[in-house]
């Protein structure tokens, strides 16, 4: 029979921020935490006048995206990265069929925002449809 | 009211395997650099091991834990500045290395100062 285990918050003994798993192999173990996204969204950067709220398809810890300029925007993150080493990718697309490739760039962050730019073409900045990004690294 | 496990490591019923996260997977590792460093190396990392520079804008990753096979699944990132943006391409695989290759938006290899990866899937 298998058993499951009910419970709304696990922490680690030794440290809170640290439970190790086992892997599927059933030898090495990883740390849960560190493996675990800590911020994402989906949002549509086309939204005119853009507003947060409305372009959010779905997001995880993240507060809100302004926009910065064509293609530019901000991401806030709710709860802060550990520092700005952390990394982070992206995707972006459209739901047309203008042809072109799109693409994202990721431009200067902190630990409580990242910067990004869609690109068509990977030249033009232009603001694209589906926007995506995926934050891992370590909170604070 | 809420509930609380304090525990150091979770494994299954026989002490040995992996648990299920209901609805949801954890990342296998991760890692950023500059590859524009001489020796580059990872700002933030888990799971990773060494990077080998293999010449422009070409990296092997290496994992500490390998994969189960090379089948992993992968997402990555780049900076962009007036250069440029960064692309990237992925070569041939292992289960203990990743390799990437790094381009400008004008097609060219090149050492970007910013390169992010992540991987999905099982662990050996």
């Amino acid at each position: 029979m298998t058993s499951e285990l009910l419970v709304d918050a696990i922490k680690g003994v030794t440290a809170a921020g640290s439970v190790a798993v086992t892997g599927e192999g059933n030898s090495t173990t990883t740390n849960l935490q560190q493996g675990l996204c800590k911020a994402w969204v989906e949002f549509d950067a086309t939204i005119t006048p853009f507003v947060s709220a409305t372009a959010v398809g779905d997001s995880f810890n993240i507060t809100s995206i302004n926009d910065a300029g064509s293609g530019i925007h901000d991401l806030s993150i709710t709860n802060n990265m550990n520092n700005t080493g952390y990394a982070a990718s992206g995707a972006a697309g459209e739901n047309d069929d203008a042809g072109g490739n799109r693409s994202l760039g990721l431009r200067a962050k902190s630990t409580s925002a990242q910067n990004i730019r869609g690109f068509r073409d990977g030249v033009s900045a232009q603001d694209n449809q589906e926007m995506c990004v995926h934050i891992m690294g370590d909170l604070a | 009211m809420s509930s609380v496990l304090n525990v150091d490591t979770i494994a299954d019923k026989a002490g040995t395997g992996p648990v299920g996260l209901t609805k949801q997977s954890a990342n296998k590792g991760f890692l950023n650099f500059d590859g524009s460093a001489s020796t580059p190396s990872a700002t933030d990392s888990f799971n990773h091991s060494s990077i080998v520079d293999g010449g422009t804008g070409i990296f092997a990753c290496g994992f500490t834990n390998n994969m189960a096979n090379a089948n992993f699944g992968h997402t990555a990132g780049g900076d962009h500045s007036a250069a440029g943006i960064n692309t990237n391409k992925f070569d041939a695989r292992s289960a203990d290395t990743f390799n990437c290759r790094a381009y400008n938006y004008a097609g060219n290899p090149s050492d970007n100062g910013y390169i992010a990866l992540a991987f999905q899937g099982d662990l050996a």
